[in-house]
């Protein structure tokens, strides 16, 4: 079982109350689409995505930044149980969208980017590396269910 | 996956910036490597401290920038240009390739938190290309 201590159970906490998820996930989730173009596959029914600006622009896409955020929100609020929080949606990304799960640590790693765009020199090197946790504990929560 | 033209111009026209500051950049990308992926560690196990304070993590975060405008400069031709580096990752230093990516991801969290909303997708695409690049030809010699 993953263990938290109150020093990173702050850390996550006060990121994600620092974010506004209106903001920030469709920025992370188009950063993906732009830097891992492969990514690009499983939004096929979302409207133009022929470049970088449209990806930008496209409102399917930044909708859906919004709910990644919020799912990763439900976490944030079920840090003992994180597992258990995502056991649909592991089922919903392995048997219905079929996403390669280390497609989630490449959104996660855009997902870093814009926070520490946005920290600035707020987002340390203790900061990161608890964000990081985070992200390796959900990416592993999602990947359950595959097999 | 190649650089285009419009990756060229892209690392060409950011890198001075990056290299005013790389004093700041190499130690800080370097030292979140070596806490966030404890196993990188093992490359460094002749010095005994590996915090952000060391001064060996310092200089050697200092060398990896100056490694990284070498590979600008020879970035039509990397391959031949990094022979030396790649020599002494393959044989001296032994680095498992699938690190570079690790350091390579500290590196555009350095960048982004320094330069904001300057390291635009765009940016950043260009910069993980060149990294990933730099990567394959400090891998060219190890087998």
């Amino acid at each position: 079982m993953v263990v938290w201590t109150e020093s990173e159970l702050s850390i996550i906490n006060s990121i994600f109350d620092s974010l506004d998820y209106e903001d920030i996930g469709p920025k992370a989730l188009s950063r993906c689409l732009i830097v891992y173009p492969w990514t690009q596959r499983y939004f096929g029914g979302f409207g133009n995505l022929y470049n970088a600006a449209a990806i930008k622009s496209n409102p399917n896409i930044a909708a859906h930044g919004i709910k990644i955020l919020h799912g990763l929100d439900r976490a944030v609020k079920n840090m003992d149980s994180i597992k258990e929080t995502y056991a649909e949606l592991s089922t919903l990304h392995s048997e219905k969208l079929h996403v390669d799960p280390d497609n989630f640590t490449l959104l996660g790693n855009c997902l870093t980017i814009e926070i520490a765009a946005k920290l600035g020199d707020g987002f340390t090197a203790e900061t990161q590396g608890t964000f990081q946790k985070f992200l390796a504990v959900v990416v592993n929560a999602l990947g359950k269910q595959y097999h | 996956m190649s650089l285009t033209d419009n990756d060229i111009a892209t690392i060409k026209a950011i890198w001075p910036k990056i290299a005013k500051v790389a004093n700041e950049i190499g130690p800080d990308s370097l030292a979140r490597m070596l806490r966030i992926y404890p196993q990188t560690k093992i490359y460094f196990s002749h010095w005994s401290d590996l915090s952000i304070d060391s001064t060996k993590v310092k200089e050697h975060g200092v060398v990896i920038m100056k490694g990284l405008s070498l590979a600008v400069e020879k970035i039509n031709d990397m391959t031949n240009g990094l022979q030396d580096l790649s020599q002494k990752h393959a044989f001296q230093m032994r680095v498992d390739p699938g690190n570079f990516k690790l350091l390579s991801q500290c590196i555009h969290v350095v960048l982004a938190k320094r330069f904001k909303a300057e390291y635009t997708p765009e940016v950043h695409l260009a910069m993980d290309k060149f990294l990933s690049k730099v990567a394959l030809a400090l891998a060219e010699k190890y087998r």
